[in-house]
């Protein structure tokens, strides 16, 4: 039981700058198993950069960041990658095969052999297919797909990775009301099975409803974290995103809009 | 097109072109002729000619066919875009620049090979030096440099043919569209084919995760920066061996990756070896009808190349949409 809540992710006094710019200081902080984190802030103060930093994508200028204990830069980056699955906003590559082989792609840092994927990874692939409901896409060519089928075949694509925990950067953008309630679902299965999860959002309802810790990154590079019941309140997201809201109470859920 | 069957038909079409080469020429000869030469039994023109002339010839197009549409693979998956080819980073140019200059000089066959591998390693390793960011995600930097050393190649290449003197000018216009009459140290060149080949397939896999952006591949494990270098090196290596056989055959390493997708094969695991397979064959068609069609002058392969090329490719594209 003791092993099992031993720290996932760990900051330790990480500093991030990017382009002369700031974007935390010496910021601390510990991702146990089961734990989501939501990362809240204006466009632009560095959501983006602070979770390539947490997944080794980006050099931090001082401190570091620790996968199960041990420093990031002390792993191997195929043993990195069988441990953290990560979704980026913008992969900015093109994809000429179908679906199911992009999805596969997700099974490279856990292959067997030099030569081809096995019958378990294609098999794991599958299951990430079905949990976000595209079996019927398998086939179509990646390049064929459309903003939020993008989106889920990404997602699916991590999923395969089967990893320990996952970065997740605006896993939501461009999918419907539906797709983000059954996309959140999964990401609270996972919760539940023991991953660790860490991601960029800018719904604060799916902050309240999916995370238990928050991480409100501010414009001059001071972070504020805790649990996302002290933080997601009126008086933070204001300070936080620079304008005034209104909070609504609808069947004891806090929902936040802003005012103009 | 089911990548098996595509590829079954790849292997099959490689005696055919072979033998199509091995056929055509300015003394024809027929399928049965062609048997008993390659068999040796007899000492006559026909033995001599296919021993001494055409054999070495269709083999020569083969690996510099296979060996430019695998760089051309190789170089867009580095790149990740679409319209690289085995020059697009400057190392034709830097081959012809030294190719064209020891032509200017009167230099023989030897020192022109010489000075084109030189010119061609200069260029390698200045794009290189100048272009590679280790750790860089963004690979712009290193296409923008072989851009702009090719440019300033086509530059030197002008003022080298402005330079010449009547039949020098034909010399290097049959250096610059790719000729392999000439062609020399063919058993390297298969070599250099026969290993790269081998090493891309077994690698293939890291290959497809590169293609899909630098940071998803960084993050499924894949160590980019050292995949970058590699790919680039082996891409050059290629390149350098292609141009030391036929000077610069332009097309294949373009199109033949290309058209190998529009076939509906894109997992780098059957990408290389098919394309490899289609270039060789493409080429050693090219090349028997550049011998052919205005015997028994011949042509330089490139302008085949591409009047063959174009047709086939556009009607692919347009096939597609």
């Amino acid at each position: 039981m003791q092993a099992f809540n031993n720290p996932v992710l760990e900051a330790h006094k990480l500093t991030v700058a990017i382009g002369g710019k700031m974007i935390c200081r010496e910021l601390d902080i510990v991702i146990r198993p089961g734990e989501c984190w939501g990362v809240l802030g204006q466009n632009g103060v560095g959501k983006t950069t602070l979770l390539r930093t947490m997944a080794g994508l980006h050099t931090p200028q001082a401190g570091m960041v620790s996968l199960n204990g041990v420093a990031l830069a002390a792993h191997a980056r195929r043993s990195l990658a069988q441990h953290m699955g990560v979704l980026l906003q913008n992969e900015g590559g093109e994809f000429w095969g179908s679906v199911q082989e992009y999805v596969l792609l997700g099974r490279f840092p856990h292959r067997a052999s030099l030569f081809g994927y096995n019958a378990q990874d294609e098999a794991l692939a599958q299951q990430a297919l079905a949990q976000m409901e595209l079996e019927g896409l398998a086939q179509r060519p990646h390049n064929s797909l459309s903003g939020g089928e993008r989106q889920r075949v990404a997602i699916a694509q991590v999923l395969a990775q089967r990893a320990q925990c996952y970065l997740l950067d605006e896993p939501l953008q461009h999918l419907d009301l539906r797709h983000q309630a059954q996309t959140m679902q999964v990401f609270s299965h996972l919760k539940e099975q023991g991953c660790a999860l860490m991601m960029v959002l800018h719904d604060t309802l799916w902050a309240q409803r999916c995370c238990d810790h928050v991480l409100l990154q501010f414009a001059d590079g001071h972070a504020l974290h805790g649990t996302a019941q002290e933080l997601l309140t009126r008086a933070h997201l204001e300070a936080l995103y620079q304008c005034p809201l209104r909070e609504l109470s609808v069947e004891g859920e806090r929902w936040f809009v802003a005012g103009v | 097109m089911p990548p098996r069957v595509l590829f079954f038909l790849l292997i099959c079409s490689v005696p055919l072109s072979l033998g199509f080469g091995l056929m055509n020429g300015s003394l024809p000869l027929a399928p049965i002729e062609v048997w008993y030469a390659l068999l040796g039994n007899n000492e006559d023109t026909a033995t001599e000619v296919l021993w001494q002339l055409r054999l070495p010839r269709v083999l020569a197009a083969f690996v510099c066919g296979g060996l430019l549409a695998l760089s051309g693979v190789l170089l867009q998956a580095l790149l990740r875009n679409p319209l690289a080819d085995p020059y697009i980073l400057g190392i034709s140019g830097g081959a012809a620049v030294g190719a064209l200059a020891a032509m200017l000089l009167g230099a023989g066959l030897a020192t022109t090979q010489l000075s084109s591998f030189t010119g061609a390693s200069l260029a390698i390793v200045a794009v290189f030096g100048l272009g590679f960011r280790h750790g860089e995600r963004n690979i712009y930097r290193l296409l923008l440099t072989g851009v702009v050393l090719s440019a300033g190649c086509g530059a030197l290449i002008s003022l080298l043919l402005t330079l010449a003197q009547g039949e020098q000018v034909k010399g290097m216009l049959f250096w610059l569209m790719g000729d392999l009459s000439h062609s020399q140290g063919l058993p390297f060149a298969w070599f250099v084919l026969l290993a790269v080949g081998l090493c891309a397939t077994v690698l293939s896999g890291g290959l497809d995760v590169l293609a899909g952006g630098l940071d998803k591949a960084a993050a499924l494990g894949v160590a980019v920066g050292r995949w970058q270098a590699g790919l680039y090196f082996a891409a050059a290596v290629l390149t350098v061996t292609a141009l030391q056989l036929g000077g610069s055959i332009g097309f294949v390493g373009l199109m033949i990756p290309h058209a190998i997708r529009l076939l509906g094969v894109s997992a780098h695991r059957w990408l290389i070896p098919s394309s490899t397979l289609l270039g060789g064959s493409f080429l050693v068609l090219a090349d028997t009808l550049a011998r052919m069609v205005w015997s028994p002058m011949q042509l330089p392969v490139g302008i085949l190349t591409a009047l063959l090329g174009v047709p086939v490719l556009l009607w692919l594209l347009s096939r597609r949409s």
